[in-house]
């Protein structure tokens, strides 16, 4: 059978269209003190956090780069601006949003999206959010949607209550800088009982050369309430490495539940590190959907942390690294309270000499009596270049448990092709058809709008005219 | 039969020469001394080895076992039981590297924690790139019937050809709830029903062993050692 040449690369990006840089603020490459004071200073924020960006600078600079993982040996933290404002205020209409930036969400099928479903949109253009809406009723029910800068000012109480508690600086060296010089992300907070049906959405991009965006989310169901939140990224082609280093911090209150939905499509010049964990009390259910086709390096483990009897965790990951891609991802749960349980749920497909690694951890404290979780990965390679990991880390301190791993690396089956070729499909078809059949039990937990949109990234990287 | 039986105190390096095919037993029983040692085994083309570890000695017992599949058609399967009690601690890796093309292996290994006992498993699959038609499999199974006892597994895998069908499977529990109460209900105690369980629980471990005459040696140190030990520890 001949081998299909595929043809990927940064070439062929869909997405890689960049505007005209036109900015108000930008700070000069590096960071230092008088950076982090200087973006303080810029959003007029309260002294204590002025005192937590600063103190969080230097855990930043103390903290050794992680020992493990992919290669961040290219990452040049003094060649990245680490600030960068594009415009001068919020906009609370579709219609204030500047032009240039309309361009660039059309290309990409925001304001189609939003027709369709969506209540409300924080859509964050380099740093900040420039366009906010949140459907009335919403608001009506106390449900607060806000960009995260806007938040410190008007929720005060909410943010210091909750802000860097479930995710400190200390806990690892990009959490630390995001601390340091976080910028935009979404901050959400549902009052007891309340269930917002529509999902709530942000899309993020990162459009100036060598801009770090440090986005800083938090979500705060309190009991009995129900939210899905939902972001994408797509981020321009630059010649240059950017880095993109969110912090996502959510507190799920007795009984609530909350499903968090990521679709990352940086380009394949973007280091995403990220840092993503949920507080799970009694009863409550938290749900990591965790896509990840995009990005030069990816290394994205969302967390659960079961802390209240009966609290579940669900996570639910799927990375595709095509040439020069490292997509280490996976995710943990660490069972801290009786009656627990957990799942994590991981496809990955590797080609072109791509590389993805499964990294996980499953740990069950004393006295988790009756904790359940289950792992399971399964990873596709597509081509002889590219390469599969598997690094499940599993520590079991209680008797009381059941614990499953299982783990499957293989190649598509030749039967299949042959079946689906002996149809009249060609190789490109059928092997697209086989990939999108191995991610459909994930894809088919994403909103449908985000599932054809997946499928045709899928395809698009399989006939590599994406 | 070219069969071994070693203490596993000791290090080990074995070369399986071409077409050649090797029985391995290791054992470690009565011993309540620290342990460090490693176990090598290379596999040339075409060549087989069944390997079997047998472990319930040692205070704090550290073994390194590396399978290199190194030629064609090289075929190895890693099998092992290992029983805890009191605070003994177990750290086992295991590496199966496959540098041969339609090389086989299947590695297999089983523990039972009593008391405060732990066990470690580092597992790793490596399939080197450019090879074609491996096929690989890892498990480690624990029960853990001491209150206080833990267990940590690590299986990992490191695939770098496509040709490749290699899968891995963790467990750690107690023995089955639907399973005790069908022994019991048959008139076992709990103790007898729970003993019968981590016998069968080993014993599926042996019954992997396709060569019977290996199988009945590795069998006769169970019946000699283990099953005392099980017992034992139940009826303390």
């Amino acid at each position: 059978m001949a081998r299909v040449d595929f043809k990927i690369g940064a070439e062929n990006y869909k997405y890689g269209f960049a505007d005209r840089e036109d900015y108000i603020y930008k700070s000069d490459k590096g960071l230092s003190p008088e950076v982090v004071k200087k973006i303080s200073d810029i959003k007029n924020e309260p002294p204590w956090m002025r005192e937590f960006r600063l103190a969080a600078l230097s855990i930043f600079q103390s903290k050794p780069m992680p020992g493990w993982g992919a290669d961040l040996s290219t990452l040049d933290f003094n060649n990245i601006h680490y600030y960068v404002k594009p415009s001068e205020k919020q906009s609370g209409s579709w219609q204030d949003v500047p032009v240039y930036i309309k361009n660039t969400f059309d290309k990409l099928g925001i304001p189609e999206a939003e027709k369709k479903f969506l209540a409300g949109v924080g859509a964050q253009y380099e740093s900040e959010m420039i366009y906010h809406n949140l459907a009335q009723d919403l608001s009506k029910k106390g449900v607060i949607f806000s960009d995260m800068d806007s938040a410190v000012k008007d929720y005060p109480d909410l943010v210091r209550k909750y802000f860097s508690t479930i995710i400190p600086p200390s806990d690892n060296k990009f959490a630390a800088l995001n601390s340091a010089c976080w910028s935009g992300g979404s901050f959400i907070y549902v009052p007891k009982g309340v269930r917002v049906e529509i999902p709530l959405q942000a899309y993020f991009r990162i459009n100036t050369k060598n801009m770090g965006q440090f986005e800083r989310t938090l979500i705060i169901a309190d009991e009995g309430s129900f939210v899905h939140y939902l972001e994408g990224c797509s981020a321009p082609i630059y010649t240059t490495d950017s880095l993109h280093s969110a912090v996502v911090e959510i507190i799920v209150k007795k009984g609530a539940r909350v499903r968090y939905t990521t679709i990352q499509n940086w380009s394949t010049n973007v280091y995403n590190l990220v840092t993503k964990r949920a507080r799970v009390e009694e009863e409550g259910v938290c749900e990591w959907v965790d896509a990840n086709l995009g990005s030069k390096v990816t290394m994205k483990y969302p967390s659960v942390y079961l802390v209240g009897r009966k609290a579940k965790g669900d996570i639910l990951s799927i990375a595709f690294a095509s040439r020069n891609q490292v997509q280490d991802a996976g995710g943990k749960a660490l069972h801290f309270a009786p009656e627990t349980s957990s799942s994590i749920i991981s496809k990955s497909i590797s080609k072109n000499g791509g590389r993805t690694s499964f990294r996980g951890l499953l740990k069950v404290f004393p006295g988790a009596k009756a904790s359940k979780s289950m792992v399971r990965c399964d990873a596709l390679i597509l081509d002889s270049l590219s390469r599969s990991d598997t690094y499940p880390t599993i520590q079991i301190d209680e008797k009381q448990v059941s614990i499953g791993h299982e783990a499957v690396v293989s190649k598509i089956g030749d039967e299949q092709l042959f079946y689906l070729m002996s149809r009249g499909l060609n190789e490109t078809q059928a092997m697209g058809m086989v990939v999108n059949g191995f991610i459909e039990p994930i894809v088919k937990e994403i909103p449908l709008e985000y599932a054809l949109e997946m499928n045709k990234l899928i395809q698009l990287q399989m006939e590599g005219v994406g | 039969m070219n069969y071994l039986l070693t203490d596993a105190k000791d290090n080990l390096e074995l070369r399986v020469t071409k077409n050649q095919k090797h029985y391995v037993l290791e054992k470690l029983l009565d011993y309540d001394k620290e342990v460090t040692s490693s176990t090598k085994i290379v596999i040339e083309e075409n060549g087989e080895v069944y390997y079997f570890l047998l472990l319930s000695g040692g205070s704090q017992v550290s073994k390194s076992i590396e399978i290199v599949l190194k030629g064609d058609f090289s075929k190895a399967t890693i099998l092992g039981v290992y029983l805890g009690e009191k605070d003994q601690k177990y750290h086992l890796r295991v590496v199966s590297n496959h540098q041969g093309s339609d090389s086989r292996a299947l590695t297999w290994i089983n523990g039972v924690l009593y008391g405060q006992s732990s066990s470690n498993f580092d597992g790793m699959v490596k399939i080197d790139s450019g090879l074609h038609r491996v096929n690989s499999y890892l498990a480690n199974h624990v029960l853990i019937l001491g209150d206080e006892a833990s267990a940590n597994a690590i299986p990992s895998l490191e695939i770098e050809s496509d040709d490749v069908k290699c899968s891995h499977e963790a467990t750690v529990g107690q023995v089955g709830d639907a399973e005790m109460f069908y022994l019991q209900s048959r008139g076992l105690t709990a103790d007898q029903a729970e003993k019968l369980l981590t016998q069968g629980f080993f014993e599926s471990v042996t019954s992997k062993i396709e060569n019977k005459e290996f199988r009945l040696k590795v069998s006769e140190f169970m019946e000699r050692n283990s099953k005392d030990v099980i017992s034992n520890k139940i009826t303390q």
